[in-house]
């Protein structure tokens, strides 16, 4: 037995642009984030066995596995492949337009405490609900509501606006926005 | 109903900063070609990891793969929920501990399965287990992996190593082991499982 590999080829098709705009949000060097692609995908690609039939079980299980390569490279660690070295020259060439407001967001995002910083990353950035994103980091849903609250008012202190919405995850699959 | 968050407001600000690059052709031709490539398996052939994932998913049912990527304490959430009518699991184990160049440190256990083993075949195995000395055995393993090993997965690299070698010390105290899913009246390998922890 191979693992699953039209699954996985599928899902890599589906999710590789997503999958790319995970790590650009996250890393401070662009260019890092086409390794960081590779490398998931390779993950992807191994334990294509694992990967859920369901196609948001799935996103969810490939977002649970960036967020491990994620942690890796935070950590220090990194293997850089021939095969993401186009996407690498690419993503350096273009370079980066974020403006200075959006890069003093992010980096009010990024001065979180972990769990937070991705609770927040997952809902805002990657679209899924308080709930999935509780369970991709391994949180219960009423953690992840705690923390997910917390988290908007230490950015409001942080970036001088009002923490209060009308999407906080009251309830716990709630998309926001 | 999704509504537009107020640029101003703090979900506005948050999805301001979530935008990324608009993709060039060239950026969008890259990755296309990056999802339609499969790596080939680093550096080791492709019939002995075969293997160990045909055991994961014939012999144990997820198993081995919950078990490879458990982080919780094996001693209140062993590999281990149970084992298919006729199974026997060893009571020792292996040890596969490994410290990676950043200073984490890794320890897993290995457990072996068996069908139609009866005491006397386990009890053997379990002495096999215990008397070999496993200090270094995982080090050695995850010093081989090519390049730089990622976190992610080198658990399951240093165990794509590990497997065979504690398959090979079954067979070798038990004469006559039958390989994964024999046929026939005698004792034969079912599964092997793995559980890991960081940072003990």
């Amino acid at each position: 037995v191979s693992g699953d590999r039209p699954r996985a080829e599928a899902l890599a098709a589906r999710e590789v642009d997503a999958l790319l705009a995970y790590f650009e949000r996250r890393v401070a060097v662009r260019a890092d984030a086409a390794d960081l692609v590779g490398e998931a995908l390779v993950v992807v690609w191994r334990r294509s066995a694992d990967i859920p039939g369901d196609e948001r079980e799935a996103r969810m299980w490939l977002f649970g596995v960036a967020r491990r390569v994620l942690a890796t490279h935070r950590r220090g660690s990194r293997r850089h492949r021939a095969l993401t070295d186009r996407l690498r020259g690419e993503l350096s060439i273009t370079g980066d337009d974020r403006s200075e407001l959006s890069q003093r967001v992010r980096d009010a995002v990024r001065a979180l405490p972990g769990r937070d910083r991705e609770l927040v990353g997952l809902v805002h950035w990657e679209g899924f609900g308080l709930a999935e994103a509780a369970e991709i980091l391994s949180i219960r849903p009423g953690a992840a509501r705690m923390r997910y609250a917390r988290a908007r008012e230490r950015l409001a202190r942080t970036l001088g606006v009002e923490a209060a919405e009308g999407q906080s995850g009251s309830e716990s699959d709630e998309k926001v926005p | 109903m999704t509504r537009t968050p107020d640029a101003g407001s703090l979900d506005g600000l948050l999805a301001h900063a979530g935008e990324v690059p608009e993709r060039g052709a060239r950026v969008a031709a890259a990755l296309e070609r990056i999802a339609a490539t499969e790596p080939a398996p680093p550096g080791r052939g492709v019939p002995r990891r075969a293997v160990v994932i045909g055991v994961t998913v014939a012999g144990v049912a997820g198993l081995l793969t919950a078990g490879v990527t458990l982080s919780t304490a094996w001693l209140t959430s062993p590999p281990f929920q149970e084992l298919p009518e006729g199974w026997s699991r060893t009571t020792e184990w292996a040890q596969v501990d490994w410290e990676s160049p950043d200073g984490e440190f890794e320890t897993c256990r290995i457990y072996l399965e068996l069908e139609r083993a009866d005491r006397d075949v386990m009890a053997s195995l379990d002495d096999a287990l215990r008397e070999r000395d496993w200090d270094d055995f995982g080090q050695e393993l995850y010093d081989s992996l090519p390049g730089d090993p990622v976190a992610t997965s080198v658990e399951s690299e240093v165990l794509d190593l590990a497997f065979p070698i504690v398959y090979e010390l079954a067979h070798d105290a038990i004469p006559g082991l039958g390989g994964f899913g024999a046929a026939g009246d005698g004792p034969a390998l079912g599964a092997g499982a793995a559980t890991c922890r960081t940072d003990l």
